[in-house]
């Protein structure tokens, strides 16, 4: 089994989690990678990706999980040598039987362009960031948020990933505090609880 | 594409581009830009307009782009935010482009034409359009008949690509000015310009004349086998209706189904040898990472060397590539292929629910060769059969509709009789209603009415009571429209473009269908829809005449008064039938 971490930018931020399953594959079949293929009636391809986020924000940190006996440095070469453009391979390690790529990654880092400057600190000291759910209840998610800090005119901010408070909410959210007008949003980091990288895990 | 726009549609990946197998590409001195009117994932799946790309770009100083029509929120996004449609490539709006060519696939789709036109900032009517827009092209089979839409196009190509679209792109390289390109372009085979041709009517609205002193002879791809193909074929960035590559086994069919349009525009068949296949299927395979290959043609199971290419191409593909095989006919169908697939349902088209009316048809298949498939197909695990038949063939009366249940309870026996039967056996029966097609010898007979497409669903249902059996049917009004479409001409396009501007496109969609619309478009700028469904008299000249597919029409008419007396003539690999074919190209039957 190894482990790969991509990025996805310039056009590739636009293709939909399942479609990014099926190019990967393909990708390893292009490349001439074998891969374990699943038992049963449909088998496919064993290929398992981080948990989805919103269509049309670039990243420069997906995970893949790839049932492979392949030496992970060849993958990463092959990879870089047979997807999609737009789809990068920046590292890749070997890792005994499966991790959890959807479940450890919990929280991720954003840097936003595009809202106006404010106070980060007194931000910080809010006790409430409401977010109004798809049913229509508010729910508090400031707990949700670990960072923010400004970089330059960008905002660096660490918010939960995968667990109820989605970047895009999050910014709505504070352009409608504090103004700002299209914004660019880029995923940098994907984090464990403890805020660490989620490679730190598997070197 | 800007991203503000991608942001706010449903499937941005269809606008993206950047595609595996893409190569990069540069403006040129001639940028062509080729249009299917459908959106990305069905315009991904077609092959024709992959095979006249790499025609136009085998060409030095041609670059060829693809443009797809937009689904309605990004249209709807686009006119709203002042955007012009783009090309996927080079990013350039469509009225930049030196050529814009549209592929006509299927009849319903003549509204999204003018839709992206629209969008791309063409004027929709060729007149209105000077020296600074594109030369605006079409193609494909439905150009047979281009007369619906010789208001809006200025230059068809009717027949195959390869060879016409490379001379065509030259010569546009060398000429100046649109009249000078267009006068010169009528000269090569298989170009009609509808400026260059006026169309005369009798008191009655039948058509006088045509100015043409010759007929429009298709253009002829005369060996197959050495005719250009993409080695690669492009990865769609979203899941495209058959996702899988595909190769061209053989054009032209063998078979001359009486209603059958591709029958006869097609002809002569003209096969690919096993060497050429099995490299063209493995260049693409390779390339693209597909796992599955699909063995196009319009009779796969007809295919002279059909084993030879299946051994070949397990030899040579890689094991985990599944073969597609669509359109197998029931008698050609082989318990050796049916493991191929993965799927559990099975696709068979009898037409007809009797003998006598597949005779009329000339859909040369008896009931032991229906029996013969299908046990193979039962033996093989298969536990769903869906069936395809037409409603309102010449000469069908009510047994004919009985007939379809009796083909039901049949298949039952036959499926309880099998000895490998775990699951209950589905079966799906789906009815289209006929539409005559020009080049056949049904194109002279009408289109039978709502009420009587109502009267036959009612016996139908009435009699076809058992569990497990799922009917379906054609929407009445589309196939109408359809069969207004096909057999239209030229003052149809004035219906055509009021139906756009009413707010018709994406017709081929039945959500987006909409009969009232298209009725009133029809009324409002005065067409009789009826005057196009009812049967045309055999002296009177057709639309489409002007055009030679090569097939005489005496011919056509001598296989309608075949149909008449139910007599088959069968395959052409059986012997010449004398079609007029022989006049072009050397059969090898």
């Amino acid at each position: 089994m190894i482990v790969l971490k991509y990025t996805k930018t310039d056009g590739a931020q636009f293709l939909a989690h399942l479609d990014i399953l099926r190019h990967i594959g393909r990708t390893m079949r292009r490349a001439g990678i074998k891969v374990a293929f699943s038992q049963g009636f449909n088998p496919h391809m064993l290929v398992y990706l981080s948990a989805p986020m919103g269509l049309g924000i670039p990243s420069l940190a997906e995970y893949c999980q790839i049932d492979t006996e392949e030496n992970p440095e060849v993958v990463m070469q092959k990879f870089n040598e047979f997807a999609p453009s737009g789809l990068r391979c920046v590292g890749a390690w070997k890792t005994q039987g499966k991790v959890g790529i959807a479940s450890d990654i919990v929280k991720a880092e954003y840097l936003v362009k595009g809202i106006n400057a404010f106070d980060e600190s007194e931000f910080l000291k809010k006790e409430e960031f409401i977010v109004i759910k798809k049913d229509g209840t508010e729910k508090n998610v400031r707990d949700l948020i670990y960072k923010v800090e400004w970089v330059g005119d960008k905002l660096k901010c660490v918010i939960g990933f995968g667990n109820g408070l989605r970047i895009e909410k999050f910014t709505e959210n504070l352009i409608a505090e504090y103004g700002g007008g299209e914004i660019e949003v880029v995923k940098t980091r994907a984090l464990t609880a403890d805020e660490k990288d989620f490679e730190d895990g598997l070197k | 594409m800007n991203e503000r726009i991608l942001k706010r549609v449903e499937k941005p990946s269809r606008y993206v581009g950047g595609e595996y197998g893409v190569p990069k590409k540069e403006k040129s001195k001639l940028n062509y830009c080729i249009c299917f009117p459908d959106v990305y994932e069905v315009a991904m799946s077609n092959m024709s307009i992959r095979i006249v790309a790499s025609a136009i770009e085998s060409v030095d100083g041609a670059v060829c782009d693809r443009c797809f029509a937009p689904w309605s929120d990004m249209g709807d996004l686009l006119k709203k935010e002042g955007v012009l449609l783009e090309s996927l490539d080079l990013k350039m709006p469509l009225k930049d482009f030196d050529m814009v060519g549209f592929t006509l696939q299927y009849e319903m789709s003549y509204t999204t034409i003018l839709y992206m036109l629209d969008l791309g900032g063409i004027p929709l009517r060729r007149e209105e359009r000077g020296e600074e827009f594109p030369i605006i092209q079409a193609g494909g089979p439905c150009a047979v008949n281009p007369e619906p839409l010789a208001d809006f196009i200025d230059i068809f190509v009717i027949g195959d690509g390869e060879e016409s679209m490379q001379e065509l792109v030259k010569l546009k390289l060398q000429t100046k000015t649109k009249a000078e390109f267009l006068q010169k372009a009528s000269l090569i085979q298989g170009v009609y310009v509808p400026s260059l041709v006026d169309v005369n009517y009798k008191p009655d609205g039948k058509i006088e004349s045509f100015s043409i002193k010759e007929p429009i002879k298709k253009a002829l791809c005369k060996d197959l086998d050495s005719a250009v193909f993409p080695t690669v074929q492009a990865v769609p960035n979203c899941e495209s209706v058959f996702d899988r590559a595909v190769i061209e086994v053989m054009r032209g069919c063998y078979r001359g189904c009486r209603f059958c349009q591709a029958g006869f525009i097609y002809r002569p068949v003209r096969t690919k040898s096993v060497k050429t296949l099995t490299e063209q299927a493995c260049s693409l395979v390779k390339n693209s990472g597909f796992d599955e290959l699909g063995l196009n043609s319009l009779s796969t199971g007809d295919y002279p060397h059909l084993k030879e290419l299946i051994k070949s191409l397990k030899e040579n593909l890689p094991d985990d590539v599944h073969l597609a095989l669509p359109s197998l006919r029931l008698d050609s169908f082989d318990g050796e292929f049916v493991q191929e697939s993965r799927k559990s349902s099975l696709t068979f088209a009898p037409e007809a629910g009797t003998q006598r009316l597949r005779d009329v048809i000339n859909k040369d298949i008896t009931e032991e060769d229906v029996e013969r498939g299908l046990n193979m197909a039962f033996d093989n695990g298969y536990t769903g059969i869906k069936l395809y038949f037409m409603f309102g063939l010449p000469t069908e009366t009510e047994e004919d509709i009985i007939g379809i249940c009796n083909i039901v309870d049949r298949i039952r026996k036959i499926y309880s009789a099998s000895p490998q039967r775990a699951r209950r056996l589905r079966i799906s029966v789906s009815a289209s209603t006929f539409i005559p097609k020009p080049f056949t010898p049904f194109q002279w007979e009408r289109q039978i009415s709502e009420e009587e497409v109502k009267q036959k669903v009612a016996l139908l249902k009435s009699r076809l009571y058992s569990k497990n059996t799922t009917i379906s049917w054609n929407d009445f009004a589309l196939s109408e429209m359809e069969a207004v479409l096909a057999r239209g001409d030229r003052r149809v396009g004035k219906a055509i473009q009021r139906a756009y501007e009413k707010g018709c496109y994406l017709d081929g969609w039945t959500d987006k269908f909409n009969a009232k619309l298209w009725n009133e478009a029809f009324e409002e700028v005065g067409v009789d829809k009826t005057f196009y469904t009812r049967e045309w008299g055999e002296d009177e000249i057709l639309p489409w005449d002007f055009i030679d597919v090569f097939v005489d029409k005496q011919f056509l008419l001598k296989e309608r008064k075949k149909a008449y007396s139910s007599e088959v003539t069968g395959s052409c690999k059986t012997g010449c039938k004398g079609c007029g074919m022989q006049k072009a190209y050397r059969c090898d039957v």
